[in-house]
């Protein structure tokens, strides 16, 4: 519960465009950043903070990722030979084109996941549509636990019926908007500002790519 | 008009209702481990499958877009490269998913039509792979990549054959439609 305080504290003084605002705000301070150590910080960072607002992190999956895009890169060789494995050899610029890429993929989704809040709702018809459709969504969650491995097709049929007979709100979901306090605004801009300090640092001392 | 009106509302009901129905296929999805993040099985395509035959070409269009942007939002992807591979494979899967039913009609099952798909969307995401994070050792992946999605594309085909077939619900939803 207390991992979630930071979450609960948004949730209440930041609306979600405002979290999206922040959010865009933090791109440019990831993806301009060149030094492999302190973009795997900003990593950190940000995963720390979707740990904090309660966001279910999994570093086993980032892991995973990770070592499947860097081993997918050394497939192709290119640059300086650093060890040969079993025949193979695992060279320098291989192996710095996996690393890039692959803290690029995770620090984007880790940065994606603290920008956007699933009460985020899209203007137009169009948003409230999707509005529309996790209402529903959430609907048939709670109804999930009555899908019957014997019959599949059968249990999902009743659900989407009950589901479909329920009806619902017009449109949209059924959370009231939240307008952004001023603790809320100076939280995401410390946020901001916390996630810029290495791209600085990095540009005030320009390192080369293993930081050392 | 006011009947027309009706009826419009109730189809678009019934789009967001496809829509919910592939974010919690979706979420069954995300529980089963993956080496990366875009490489799925495929079952939130099932709602697209049944809906063919069932709704306009631009309503099964809005259930892809539903799924795409209610998928990004749920799971925090949307401003990732996840979201462009998620994107880029659903539309070509549906893009070329309604080209060949409309074309063959029943002469094509759903299951021709969902292999047909994956090869569509794998092809597309194994060709955004090598530009954006694989490089050339995308292709590496491409086989068996290619062969699960076929495998999974025409048991999700098999299974949507069947729902189709016995589904009270898709009954109701065609008198709809």
């Amino acid at each position: 519960m207390k991992h979630r305080k930071l979450g609960v504290f948004l949730q209440a003084h930041a609306t979600p465009g405002a979290l999206l605002a922040a959010g865009a705000l933090l791109f440019p301070a990831f993806l301009l950043q060149q030094d492999l150590v302190l973009r795997a910080l900003q990593i950190v960072i940000v995963t720390s903070l979707n740990a904090l607002t309660g966001r279910r992190v999994r570093p086993a999956q980032f892991l995973v990722i990770a070592a499947g895009i860097v081993l997918f890169n050394l497939a192709i060789p290119t640059g300086k030979v650093l060890v040969a494995v079993l025949g193979l050899p695992l060279t320098e610029g291989a192996l710095k084109t996996g690393l890039s890429k692959a803290t690029v993929m995770i620090g984007l989704i880790a940065l994606s996941q603290f920008s956007l809040r699933s009460d985020l709702r899209l203007p137009g018809w169009m948003g409230g549509l999707i509005g529309r459709s996790f209402y529903y969504f959430e609907l048939i969650m709670s109804q999930s636990r009555r899908i019957d491995r014997k019959d599949i097709i059968g249990s999902i049929d009743r659900i989407l019926i009950e589901v479909q007979a329920g009806g619902g709100p017009a449109s949209g979901s059924s959370r009231a908007p939240v307008r952004s306090t001023l603790k809320g605004i100076l939280a995401l801009a410390a946020v901001v500002c916390v996630n810029w300090v290495p791209l600085v640092y990095s540009l005030v001392h320009p390192r080369p790519f293993w930081g050392v | 008009m006011r009947k027309s009106t009706t009826s419009l509302t109730r189809r678009l009901d019934l789009v967001a209702l496809l829509g919910a129905l592939c974010l919690f296929l979706s979420a069954i999805e995300y529980m089963i481990p993956k080496p990366v993040p875009f490489l799925r099985v495929g079952i939130a395509n099932l709602p697209v499958l049944i809906c063919l035959d069932l709704l306009p070409v631009p309503l099964v269009l809005l259930v892809v877009l539903l799924k795409i942007l209610g998928q990004a939002l749920l799971g925090g992807t949307l401003l990732s490269y996840v979201f462009l591979f998620s994107a880029v494979g659903s539309l070509a899967s549906a893009f070329s998913m309604l080209f060949f039913r409309r074309l063959c009609g029943r002469h094509i099952s759903l299951i021709g039509v969902g292999i047909l798909g994956a090869l569509f969307s794998n092809t597309m995401q194994l060709w955004l792979a090598r530009v954006l994070i694989f490089g050339e050792g995308a292709w590496l992946i491409a086989p068996p990549f290619i062969a699960l999605g076929t495998i999974t594309a025409a048991a999700l085909g098999a299974f949507a054959e069947r729902f189709a077939s016995r589904s009270r619900w898709l009954a109701a939803a065609r008198e709809i439609t």
